[in-house]
């Protein structure tokens, strides 16, 4: 016994050093974590407001690169498309670009929570699109609504897996959307979706609890599921 | 007991020989954990830089709302530029002041009954490597009024793609573009765009630019798109 507490006092030293060093490595692999979360929120955010520059201008082919292999896209009550190269051209199809004289198209990218899933590889956003479009001189209208899309990591590049837009209203901006609020358009017959509407629900004045991808962020509640 | 002594002593002979096969490697160990420790403090850096930028933009919105032109000038690199829609470029700030002073007829803080709203939002900001310099672009929307006065509301809208700089420490703007693309009436809105009345509004009051504007856009009703200081986010190298 005594032979081996003196061996163990000789060992202490260079133990303990390694059993620090060891202590180190993994705090640093916890910081490194850390900081990965914080880049790929902030690169999941920058994707998204590109996004919405993009749709600006009706640059669709710019928008499709955004989007992974399998992605899908839904906006309004227009149905379903899946994977990238429809995805390019519903975006072709719905926005009719490039942007011409006279048009205007501007969907603001706003208001942001982005959650990027424990293994840094999916992740989910909802934010707020604020829209004027218009043909100068003929129409100019108002649109809003959220966002709940859906985000993967692919070689380490960001990009959408799903975007999905609610719209809650569009209007003409005169007389305004107390007085003439738009109903949500249907799926196109000319331009059919690969799969139908996910829900079937009524924009402003209808109205409809949009799903949360997040739990309370105070008190960890999650929402009932929307009727 | 004698079994839990065997057990231990196997034990530390274990530790033992672990520790002496891993001893080689410590000191490669701890320069490789410096070297991760570097890295991780520059990517600390970037995400404080760009956090500092984009607080740098949403103040300079919040002091222009109220016309607190000091303030604003102070957010300003000595040789920065500025350019506003067609103002043309306003080159260091002795030459930004008046500009920004003729806004609100000369004087500075926020004017009972005039509404002077820029909101700033969407960001994208990008952050060179030595993290000395950066560019960002923005969307301003834009609410102006004068009260009482029947068509005196206004909207406006239009991206910014600007450009910082890092001083001795502290992120200043270094240029700072609007792209105005339109500014018209409350009454229609964006019905009846007038590229003049975005002129207007440009222009300021008795001022003149050091330089012409510097790039040929038009706001609306015509279709223009201002540049994009970054790659497409989605691209694949």
């Amino acid at each position: 016994m005594v032979l081996i507490c003196v061996g163990g006092l000789a060992m202490a030293q260079p133990e303990a050093d390694l059993a620090r060093l060891a202590a180190l490595e993994a705090e640093l692999g916890a910081l490194e974590t850390e900081i990965e979360q914080l880049e790929d929120s902030k690169a999941i955010k920058r994707l998204q407001r590109a996004y919405g520059y993009y749709v600006d201008k009706k640059l669709a082919d710019e928008v499709a690169m955004l989007f992974a292999e399998d992605a899908t896209v839904e906006l309004g009550g227009l149905g379903i498309y899946v994977g990238r190269n429809r995805v390019a051209e519903f975006y072709d199809w719905v926005m009719g670009g490039p942007l011409e004289d006279g048009e205007l198209y501007n969907h603001m990218i706003l208001q942001g929570v982005v959650n990027v899933a424990e293994d840094g590889e999916t992740a989910n956003g909802r934010w707020r699109a604020l829209i004027q479009t218009g043909t100068n001189g003929e129409s100019a209208v108002w649109a809003e609504g959220p966002y709940e899309n859906e985000y993967i990591k692919e070689d380490g590049v960001w990009r959408f897996s799903k975007v999905r837009w609610y719209q809650t209203l569009a209007a003409a901006y005169d007389p305004g959307w107390h007085l003439e609020p738009m109903p949500l358009e249907q799926p196109s017959e000319a331009f059919p979706p690969d799969l139908p509407p996910t829900d079937i629900y009524e924009s402003f004045p209808g109205k409809f609890l949009t799903p949360f991808h997040y739990e309370n962020p105070v008190t960890g509640r999650t929402l009932p599921e929307a009727e | 007991m004698p079994h839990r002594l065997a057990h231990t002593l196997a034990l530390i002979l274990i530790v033992s020989v672990t520790d002496a096969a891993v001893a080689q490697s410590a000191g490669e160990r701890v320069e490789a954990a410096r070297a991760r420790l570097a890295a991780l403090e520059q990517r600390s850096a970037q995400i404080h830089d760009l956090n500092t930028i984009e607080n740098l933009q949403r103040s300079f919105g919040f002091y222009f709302d109220k016309m607190l032109w000091d303030e604003v000038l102070d957010l300003f690199a000595d040789d920065a530029t500025v350019e506003i829609g067609s103002s043309g470029v306003y080159v260091g700030k002795e030459s930004i002041r008046p500009y920004l002073y003729g806004l609100s007829g000369g004087v500075q803080g926020p004017i009972e009954g005039e509404l002077f709203e820029h909101l700033q939002l969407q960001p994208i900001v990008t952050v060179a490597d030595d993290g000395m310099s950066a560019n960002g672009r923005w969307r301003a929307i834009v609410m102006t009024g004068t009260s009482g006065s029947g068509s005196g509301g206004n909207w406006g809208e239009g991206p910014y793609e600007n450009e910082y700089i890092k001083e001795d420490g502290i992120w200043k703007i270094s240029r700072l573009r609007w792209f105005g693309n339109f500014l018209v009436p409350y009454e229609g809105g964006w019905l009846n765009a007038d590229p003049e009345m975005l002129d207007k509004y440009s222009e300021g009051g008795g001022t003149s630019p050091d330089q012409p504007s510097s790039t040929d856009y038009e706001p609306y009703p015509a279709a223009s798109t201002p540049p994009f200081h970054y790659e497409n986010p989605g691209r694949t190298d």
